[in-house]
Formats: structure tokens, sequence, C-alpha cells
């Protein structure tokens, strides 16, 4: 089954985006923090990673730096979630590698079509 | 000792102990509350999510045996996830709380003495986006209470009428009685729709209200308020104004606001203003600006120096070519300022692919 790593340190979104991508049949990996995500990526490499920007002890820039800085993770899609305030963040996080971005407040919908699109699964359900 | 003497003592003991039992008593139930609040939050949760992720066009129905806790709780966690969310998912949720009797009942708290409650009610309409509610959230503007009065800006940001963002920008004019800030976020909540309200602004209202317009301008890209803000970089009396005229003009980033920034760049007499000028001109990113920032970098007050500097990195390649040119005089100031800015785009560029 294909693994998305979502972190985000709003309990509200985590699951807003947790149930919204398994209903679509993908496995989710959670996390509230930067370095656990960026634990889990390295322990296990995940199909995408969905990434909030402004998180406690690494923030989503941070680990995007350093997931596209690690050979092993250095092809897995990065998406950044991010407040409208943040677009300069969005600028930096294209600068280390993200491969998408997501403003906030986002519509499920149009997430799961932009993860699909990343992870090249149009069959998904 | 005397036997009154004793009675006294025991009398106080009695009540020391008592209060003590009161307030340790009170403290356990808090915190029963909050942990049973806390445990129903994440029992409800995923039901607010499922709610908010659902595709269908069915209308949002809740499970049964929910209790009235439960209903209260969801009904909290479905508020603060609506800010969160946008499209199919958004509306499910406010239909479901618009249902329940939510905006009906913010309505009614409107008109209770307590200024919390009055305030949360305002709050709650804001966040439903009940726009037939306009006109009690105008009047909450006049509320004595200024936790009223600043819950009924943030709801006026959020409701789409055009009545909400003429109050608002009403409200630029007493700074006093709603921050600036706080009314600047509300009206670029409204995006362009605040445009022609603001650039009216621009020319009439006080110095607080002009800086706040032209950065609301600026921040939501109003390309059809360029002209009203290149007049104000030129002939705004206040520096603050000018000073966010040139930011917003950057923000815009049209090179027909070239000419004008370089003008100010040379001759306004604030330097804080021709530095933001030069700030703007590296936006705008039109290299017809290389000759003015190469020479800024030159000039004696460190902020224009430096905006001169940094704004060279973001125009293209010739900018950072010049920077490279002035570096080579690694003694002179404007060497240190080019070398000072090209180590921090290096910095920048570090982790790049």
């Amino acid at each position: 089954m294909t693994t998305v790593l979502i972190a985000d340190d709003d309990p509200d979104i985590l699951e807003l985006v947790r149930f919204k991508l398994e209903t679509a049949g993908l496995e989710v990996v959670a996390t509230s923090d930067g370095q656990s995500a960026l634990d889990a990526a390295l322990a296990d490499p995940p199909a995408l990673a969905v990434l909030d920007v402004m998180m406690p002890r690494l923030s989503g820039i941070e680990v995007c730096r350093s997931l596209k800085s690690t050979p092993a993770t250095a092809g897995v899609p990065v998406m950044l979630l991010t407040a409208r305030s943040q677009e300069v963040d969005v600028e930096r996080g294209f600068g280390v590698g993200a491969d998408d971005y997501l403003i906030k407040p986002f519509s499920p919908r149009e997430l799961l079509t932009r993860v699909r699109a990343l992870i090249g699964r149009g069959d998904t359900a | 000792m005397s036997d009154v003497l004793v009675a006294t003592l025991a009398v106080l003991t009695a009540t020391i102990v008592a209060l003590l039992l009161l307030t340790a008593g009170a403290r356990t139930v808090r915190l029963v509350a909050a942990r049973r609040r806390h445990g129903r939050v994440q029992r409800l949760r995923p039901l607010v999510a499922q709610l908010a992720a659902a595709d269908d066009d069915l209308p949002p129905t809740l499970p049964p045996g929910l209790t009235h806790h439960d209903l209260a709780t969801l009904e909290q966690v479905a508020l603060d996830v609506l800010p969160k969310v946008r499209g199919r998912g958004r509306s499910q949720l406010v239909d479901l709380l618009v249902a329940r009797g939510l905006a009906d009942d913010a309505r009614r708290r409107l008109r209770r003495p307590g200024p919390v409650g009055r305030a949360r009610a305002v709050l709650v309409i804001g966040a439903l986006g009940i726009d037939t509610a306009t006109n009690e959230v105008v009047g909450a503007l006049s509320d004595r209470h200024p936790e009223v009065r600043i819950a009924a800006v943030r709801a006026l940001g959020q409701l789409s009428s055009a009545q909400a963002v003429d109050a608002l920008v009403a409200c630029l004019s007493a700074p006093d009685r709603y921050p600036a800030g706080l009314v600047g976020a509300a009206l670029a909540g409204h995006g362009t729709r605040s445009g022609a309200a603001l650039v009216s602004c621009l020319h009439d209202g006080p110095p607080i209200a002009r800086t706040v317009a032209a950065q609301v301008l600026g921040a939501t890209h109003a390309q059809s308020a360029r002209t009203a803000l290149v007049d104000r970089l030129a002939h705004d009396a206040e520096p603050g104004v000018r000073r966010a005229a040139a930011g917003a003009l950057g923000r815009i980033g049209s090179p027909r606001s070239v000419d004008a920034l370089v003008e100010a760049s040379l001759h306004d007499p604030s330097p804080e203003v021709r530095a933001a000028a030069l700030s703007a001109l590296g936006d705008v990113g039109d290299t017809r600006a290389v000759p003015v920032l190469r020479d800024a970098v030159g000039h004696p007050h460190h902020e224009v120096a430096s905006s001169a500097a940094a704004a060279l990195t973001r125009v293209g390649e010739a900018g950072p070519a010049a920077l490279e040119s002035l570096a080579a005089t690694a003694a002179t100031r404007p060497g240190r300022y080019a070398q000072a800015a090209l180590a921090e785009l290096r910095r920048a560029g570090a982790g790049t692919r």
C-alpha cells in the first residue's frame, strides 16, 4: 500500500488530512512535529511527505531540506502546507526542493487531487 | 489561655481547613471536567474531520446517541476547524452548525448584557459567514466594551458583503478604538474587493489609515491601486505613508512603477523612504534599476546602502554581477555591503537543488 507521511502540529488538520487520505486508500503515517517526521521518513521513506511549515522542533522547510539532501529520501515528493501569510516560506521551500504547496485554509478535495498527482496514483479510489 | 481565645483559634483553624478543602475540591472538579472535555474532543475530532472531508452532496448527519456535552464539544471543534478549510468541507460544517441553531443563537446572544457572550456571538457569526447578520456585527463596532469591538472587526473580515468592507475602512479613521493592524488584516481577508474603498482612504484618511490602506493594497496585489500608490509615494506629507506606498508598489511588482520608485530612491528627504523604494525596486526585479541600486550601495546611510545591496540580489543576473564587481573593492564601504549581500545570497542558495 502507498504510504504518505503527514506532519502538522494542529491536531484538527492532522485528523482531517489523515481521514481524507485513508478513505482514498492510502496508508498514512501521522506526526505532530518536524523531528518525528524526519525520523519516520528516514526510517521508512514514504511515497510522499505532506509537511506543515511552522512546526515544533524542526520546521517543514528544514525537514524538506534534510529529505532532499539525503540520498535515500531525495526522490520523495514533498508538499508544503502553509498559511497565506507564510508565502515567503513557500519560496524558501521551493528553494530547498519542495515539489508543491497548498495554502491554508485548504480544500480537502484539492489536497487529495494534488496528492494523487504527486504520487502518480490516478487510480486511487 | 482563656476559653474565648481557644474557641477563636478553633474557629479560625476550622475555617482555614474548610477553605483549603473547598479550594482543593474546586480544583479537582475543574481538572476532572477539563479531562472529560479533552476526552470528548479526542473522540469527536474524527467525526468532524469526516464531515469536513466528505465529498457527497448529502446533508451532514450526526450519529445517534450523542449527549448534550458531546454536541456542545462537537460544535466547538467544528468552529475551530472552520477557518482551516474551504470549499465543500467548509460548507458541510457551516450547514451542520446552522442546522444546529448556532447562527440564530449567536444573534440572540448579541443582545445579552455580558460582553464575553456578545464577543463570542460576534465571532461565531463571522466564523459561519452569516452575511445577513452584517448589520448586527457593524452595530457591535459601537459596543462600549473593546473585546466586543475587536471581535466585530475580526468577524467583518470574514463576512463577504460590501457593507463589511465599508465598515472596516471607516474603522481605519478611529485607530484609538480599533487597532489599525487588526483592521488591516481583516481588510486583507477581503482581497481585492476592498480595493476601491482603500484607494479612497489613501487620499482622505488620517496618516495611520493611509499607511494601513497602502499596506493592504500591497498585500492583496491590487494592480488597480498602482497609480494612487505612485501618487502617495510622490506627494504624501507623512514618511510612514510614503514608505508603505513604496513597499506596496514592490509587492504589486509592476515594471511601470520603476520610474516612480527610482525618483523616490534618489530624492525623497527621508532615508527610510529611500531604503523602502530601493527594496521595492529589488522586488520588482527590473534590470533598469541596477545602476541606481549600484550607486545607492555607496550611500552614507546604513539602511539605504544595505537595502540597495540586498535589492541587487533579487534583480536577475545583472544585480548579483554588479555586487560582484563592487565586492572586488573589499576595502571600501560599498565593497563590504556588497560582500555581505552576496554572502546572504549564497547562504539562501546553499540548500537549493
